[in-house]
């Protein structure tokens, strides 16, 4: 059962890597506002694997206040998107190194 | 509680916690992988919803023999309760706003419904725009 244990921990600590990747990565500001959501899924997932490892309830109120707030970032950074419809869009084959612009100008980055 | 009893629900919460942080890395991989906000934000929601209820339930089992107030439970119910009803506000309100300023590739949607309503509120934004105009024109006329 050990081995369980640190396999749910090192996929824990992988996840979290991979997704503050695509929070340096980018492109776009929505790409990092969705990085971020899913490390806090992956905080709350450890915070819970770490209250069943040890079999003590005290960190549930933590967990109830992420799973309220949690959205919150999201939705704020979403809308604060959406007030500036006039945005800097780098021409048409060139790179977007402001890391504001449009996800259809950079060439695929990896997968499918 | 006999041993073996306490035995098998912890095998059962290990197991449930062992899914959950699979579908977290799983999570991870994607985002890093896939090509576009929209297939990154499909990821996403794995973790947040299926990925934390199995936790939880989980988490759950796991407290069931050294546990015996009721409100922990409770709490980890309204956990998933508050994570069920907040990411899908979260989630729709990202994918619209990056519809609308145009950070989706649009050649990788198999099916674009919305663009046909956009094109189809514009056309009739114009014709409402030319009705008045005809309109304003036949009230100068007739003065």
């Amino acid at each position: 059962m050990t081995a369980l244990w640190t396999v749910i921990a090192v996929a824990l600590a992988l996840a979290a890597l991979l997704s503050t990747a695509r929070l340096f990565l980018g492109p776009s500001i929505l790409d990092r506002a969705l990085s971020v959501d899913v490390l806090i899924a992956s905080a709350m997932t450890g915070l819970s694997a770490y209250a069943a490892f040890h079999q003590d309830p005290t960190l549930m109120p933590t967990l109830l206040v992420l799973a309220l707030v949690g959205f919150t970032s999201s939705v704020s950074i979403s809308k604060f998107v959406a007030r500036r419809p006039e945005e800097y869009v780098p021409p048409q084959g060139t790179t977007d190194e402001t890391g504001t612009g449009s996800q259809q100008n950079t060439p695929d980055k990896g997968g499918s | 509680m006999s041993d073996t009893f306490v035995q098998a629900l912890d095998w059962i919460a290990v197991l449930c916690l062992l899914a959950g942080a699979l579908l977290t890395l799983v999570a991870g991989i994607g985002l890093v992988r896939f090509p576009d906000l929209l297939s990154r934000m499909h990821t996403a929601a794995k973790p947040q919803v299926l990925g934390l209820l199995l936790v939880l339930v989980g988490l759950a089992i796991r407290l069931i023999p050294v546990e015996t107030n009721v409100f922990n439970v409770g709490t980890l119910a309204l956990v998933g309760l508050f994570q069920i009803v907040t990411i899908p506000v979260a989630g729709h309100i990202a994918a619209r706003v990056g519809y609308r300023s145009g950070r989706i590739q649009h050649d990788l949607l198999v099916e674009d419904a919305l663009a046909d309503r956009i094109a189809e509120k514009e056309r009739a934004q114009e014709e409402a725009e030319r009705q008045e105009e005809r309109e304003q024109e036949r009230a100068e006329r007739t003065e």
